[in-house]
C-alpha cells in the first residue's frame, strides 16, 4: 500500500525532522525548573511560521511535540499534556500575532514563548498543582520565557536573512 | 544588520512590562493588618484593629483570651496544656493565621479580601 504525498508533506516532514532533533537533543540539558528550558525547536516553528504561513508551522509544531514524546518517551503522560498543551497554546496565539504588521521574528517568538508558558502554567495550576503557592512560581517562568524567547526570536532572525527563496508549495 | 522592527520593540517593551507587573503583584508582602477574624466551634467574630480590646472566647475545652492593640492581635490565655497558641505571640501582618487546636478557636489577620497572602507575608 502505497500512500500518496505531496511536496507540502515532504515539506512539513523535513521541518518537522530538524525541529524533533533540536528538542530531543535539548531534553538533554538540565533545567533548573520543571519547564524551563531554551525552546530552541521554537526557531524552527517560527521560521516555518514566517516562510510557508501559518497552516503548515501548525502540522510542524504538533508533528515536533507528538514525534519527540515518542522518542522521549514521554507520549501520553502528565509531561505530554504539558507539551501538548504549550505548544497549542503557542501556536493559536502566533495565529492573532501573525496579522499584526510589521512584527519580525523576535516579537512573534517572544509573543509565542509567554503564550506557550501561559498555557502550560494553567494546566498545571487547574491540573497538577492547584494551589496558591503556585503563583509565586509564575514570574519567574514568565522571566524565562521572555528570555528565551528572545533569544529564540533572535536565532530565528539571524537565520531567516540568510534564506534563498522559499519552495513554491502549489 | 536589523533583528528588531520596530513591533518587535513594542512587543518586547510589553513583554518586560508584564513580567515586571507579575512580580510586582505575586511578590509583595501583604502589609498590615486591618482586621482579625475570629473562629471557635459555632461562632466566627470579626475584629476591627485600631484600637484596644479584649475578648473572652469560648471553645471545645474552655474559654481563652485574646487582646489586641496598636502591636497587633494574641492570645492572652487559653486553658491548653501546651500554650503554642500563646507563645506565638503577637500577630501583626495580614495573612498571619495562629491557632488554639485543642480548644478549636483559630484567628486570621486580614488586608481587605484574602489574597495569596498565605505564602507572601
Amino acid at each position: 500500500m502505497k500512500v500518496p504525498t505531496t511536496p507540502r508533506d515532504h515539506l512539513i516532514a523535513n521541518f518537522a525532522a530538524l525541529a524533533i532533533v533540536i528538542h530531543v537533543a535539548e531534553a538533554a540539558l538540565p533545567t533548573p525548573l520543571p519547564g524551563v528550558k531554551p525552546g530552541l525547536a521554537n526557531v524552527v516553528t517560527i521560521l516555518v511560521l514566517m516562510r510557508y504561513g501559518w497552516n503548515t508551522a501548525a502540522w510542524v509544531s504538533l508533528l515536533r511535540v507528538v514525534a519527540g514524546s515518542l522518542f522521549l518517551g514521554t507520549f501520553m503522560s502528565p509531561t505530554f499534556l504539558m507539551s501538548v498543551c504549550g505548544a497549542a497554546s503557542s501556536i493559536l496565539v502566533l495565529r492573532l500575532a501573525m496579522t499584526v504588521p510589521g512584527l519580525g521574528a523576535v516579537g512573534l517568538s517572544v509573543t509565542a514563548a509567554l503564550a506557550h508558558m501561559g498555557g502550560q502554567f494553567a494546566l498545571a495550576y487547574i491540573l497538577f498543582v492547584p494551589h496558591p503557592a503556585m503563583f509565586r512560581l509564575l514570574p519567574v517562568l514568565m522571566t524565562a520565557a521572555l528570555i528565551f524567547g528572545t533569544v529564540s526570536g533572535i536565532i530565528a532572525a539571524a537565520v531567516y536573512q540568510r534564506l534563498p527563496q522559499p519552495i513554491s508549495l502549489r | 544588520m536589523k533583528f528588531l522592527t520596530f513591533a518587535d520593540g513594542i512587543v518586547l517593551a510589553l513583554g518586560i512590562g508584564f513580567v515586571v507587573a507579575l512580580y510586582a503583584i505575586l511578590w509583595t508582602p501583604s502589609g498590615d493588618a486591618t482586621a482579625a477574624i475570629i473562629q471557635a466551634p459555632g461562632q466566627t467574630a470579626t475584629v476591627e484593629l485600631g484600637g484596644e480590646g479584649q475578648l473572652d472566647v469560648d471553645g471545645a475545652i474552655g474559654t481563652s483570651t485574646i487582646a489586641w492593640d496598636e502591636r497587633g492581635i494574641r492570645f492572652l490565655s487559653s486553658p491548653c496544656k501546651a500554650k503554642h497558641c500563646v507563645h506565638t505571640g503577637w500577630l501583626t501582618r495580614a495573612g498571619q493565621v495562629v491557632a488554639c487546636l485543642p480548644n478549636g478557636i483559630t484567628i486570621e489577620l486580614r488586608n481587605g479580601g484574602l489574597r495569596y497572602d498565605a505564602i507572601a507575608f
